[in-house]
């Protein structure tokens, strides 16, 4: 039986699992990406947490994605980074509105077509990050060596692990979800 | 085959439509004004993130638990090993600490006797608190840190005037026996009569072994953030080199400093210079490494000692100075 589009939540604990699921793992992301993970060269690899679970929750449930949780979440970031206020809920909010016009298509393909998809949306999320920030301090346009041009760097090393690492956020959630959306009891299961 | 979710419906409704492109609108409108405000009204939204930071603080905290569980039990096995050994070198350094605190107390009367006698301010008391850093924000342009240490902490710091009451006298030789610190297990929130509290505050040091990394640019309940000496905003007086010249390094938001100096004359700066913190800042330990000179032109440029990027150190410690009271005569 095909799993696509079913209309309507089977039993509760679907409905459960499909709305706080994904607020936990946004919680987490939030958390952990705020936590000193690593210190010295490690630290470099560290990538973002919050994106690979926006995105894939974005495009396999795109319902229990509201903006306006995305926009907290953004907000949220900003508060905890200190980075200026509404900077990483406007990407956010461009992040998610992108992956949910193409949810439809995303979702029904493998993970290779959503790492393609997610390297893509990531890049713009980076750039836009970049560029907003350039905006807001026009300054920073004239030392672009100084300080510009380190962090287009430091830009592209995040954007690079976070790209790395969707995978094995995207086999993670996968299992979750079928652990607790699609378990074996209902008509769902293959 | 997909996992798309079965609480997903199909969007039919035209006024559900016009109503979530309203919502996009809106919420892109408000992102916008967020960040005009941030960058016209600074004064507003510091404390707003500060205040937020406050209460997310613990959150974080709890998180950091398993890191920090994981990264002790990946570092940490040879510390717990030997234990036979460290139990009697801890012996041996509680009686040299005994040896020691007696002589200090001696030499610091002399030197406050010296010092008033040449009109000299009395000396700060260093009391260095360990905080854990809870929070690392990682901004393309700025890095930020968050530390588990706040108002509810402090130090509480033993008052000198009441040391008789405390010192014993050995049998033998007669000789006093000062006390371990009196204060260092009392109830902050209610401290004895021979303590009082020192307050974790605004613009206290913030270091590490390398050296200082920054100072705390606000302080909430449960945490602190810190404003590290990399940040545009950032100065700090400091003596260089052997001559010990006076400057100031100033936060470009770079990875280097840069020092400014009247007082130097050609020659007197050469590259790789230490540079230390100056007793002009009452807030600030006196000759504290802050990192060494690497550049001379166009500007002296100093790299820091204790700031390398993302991941400083999982602990610091900030330094809390109070006024320092000498012990009475024994």
């Amino acid at each position: 039986m095909s799993l696509e589009r079913t209309p309507k939540a089977r039993t509760w604990t679907q409905l459960l699992f499909g709305v706080f699921m994904p607020m936990a793992t946004f919680i987490l992301a939030l958390l952990f990406d705020a936590v000193p993970m690593a210190t010295g060269t490690a630290a470099l690899f560290l990538p973002n947490f919050t994106l690979p679970i926006l995105f894939y929750w974005t495009v396999h449930t795109p319902r229990a994605v509201p903006l306006i949780i995305v926009a907290i979440l953004g907000f949220a970031t900003d508060t905890l980074h200190d980075t200026p206020f509404g900077l990483h809920a406007l990407a956010f909010i461009v992040l998610v509105l992108g992956a949910k016009s193409q949810s439809r298509h995303l979702a029904g393909l493998g993970l290779l077509f959503n790492w393609a998809f997610f390297a893509l949306a990531t890049a713009i999320y980076g750039l836009m990050l970049y560029l907003i920030t350039l905006l807001a301090q026009p300054g920073l346009l004239g030392d672009f060596f100084g300080l510009a041009g380190p962090a287009a760097l430091k830009g592209v090393q995040l954007v690079l692990t976070t790209i790395v690492a969707y995978i094995p956020f995207h086999l993670a959630l996968t299992a979750l979800q079928r652990l607790f959306l699609y378990n074996n009891e209902g008509p769902y299961s293959s | 085959m997909s996992l798309r979710s079965s609480v997903d419906i199909p969007d039919a409704n035209p006024l559900l439509i016009w109503g979530q492109r309203f919502m996009v609108v809106m919420l892109t409108l408000a992102c916008i004004l967020a960040l005009m405000a941030d960058r016209l009204f600074p004064e507003w939204t510091q404390p707003l993130k500060n205040n937020a930071s406050d209460i997310i603080a613990p959150m974080v905290a709890a998180a950091n638990a398993p890191v920090l569980w994981g990264k002790a039990r990946l570092s940490g096995w040879n510390a717990y090993l030997n234990t036979a050994a460290q139990a009697q070198a801890a012996t041996d350094l509680a009686a040299e600490n005994q040896r020691l605190r007696q002589s200090l107390n001696r030499k610091e009367r002399q030197l406050a006797e010296l010092r008033e006698s040449v009109s000299m301010p009395p000396e700060g008391l260093e009391v260095f608190r360990t905080a854990r850093v809870i929070m690392e924000g990682d901004g393309l342009f700025n890095s930020t840190l968050v530390l588990g240490i706040g108002e509810r902490d402090g130090a509480l710091i033993f008052d000198r005037a009441y040391l008789n009451q405390f010192v014993v006298r050995d049998p033998e030789t007669g000789l006093a026996i000062l006390p371990a610190d009196p204060c260092a297990s009392a109830d902050i929130s209610r401290p004895p009569a021979y303590c009082r509290l020192a307050p974790v505050k605004p613009n206290l040091a913030v270091v590490t072994r390398q050296g200082i990394v920054g100072r705390l640019s606000s302080v909430g309940y449960n945490a602190s953030r810190v404003r590290l000496l990399t940040a545009s905003d950032s100065e700090l007086p400091v003596l260089i080199g052997d001559f010990r010249i006076k400057g100031l390094v100033k936060g470009t938001g770079k990875a280097l400093l840069t020092l400014i100096t009247d007082e130097a004359v050609p020659g007197s700066i050469r590259v790789g210079d230490a540079v230390l913190t100056s007793p002009i800042d009452p807030d600030i330990p006196f000759l504290f490494f802050v990192g060494e000179v690497v550049a001379l032109t166009p500007e002296i440029q100093v790299r820091p000692a204790a700031i390398s990027g993302r991941g400083i150190a999982d602990f610091m410690q900030v330094v809390i100075k109070e006024p320092f009271e000498v012990a009475p005569e024994l």
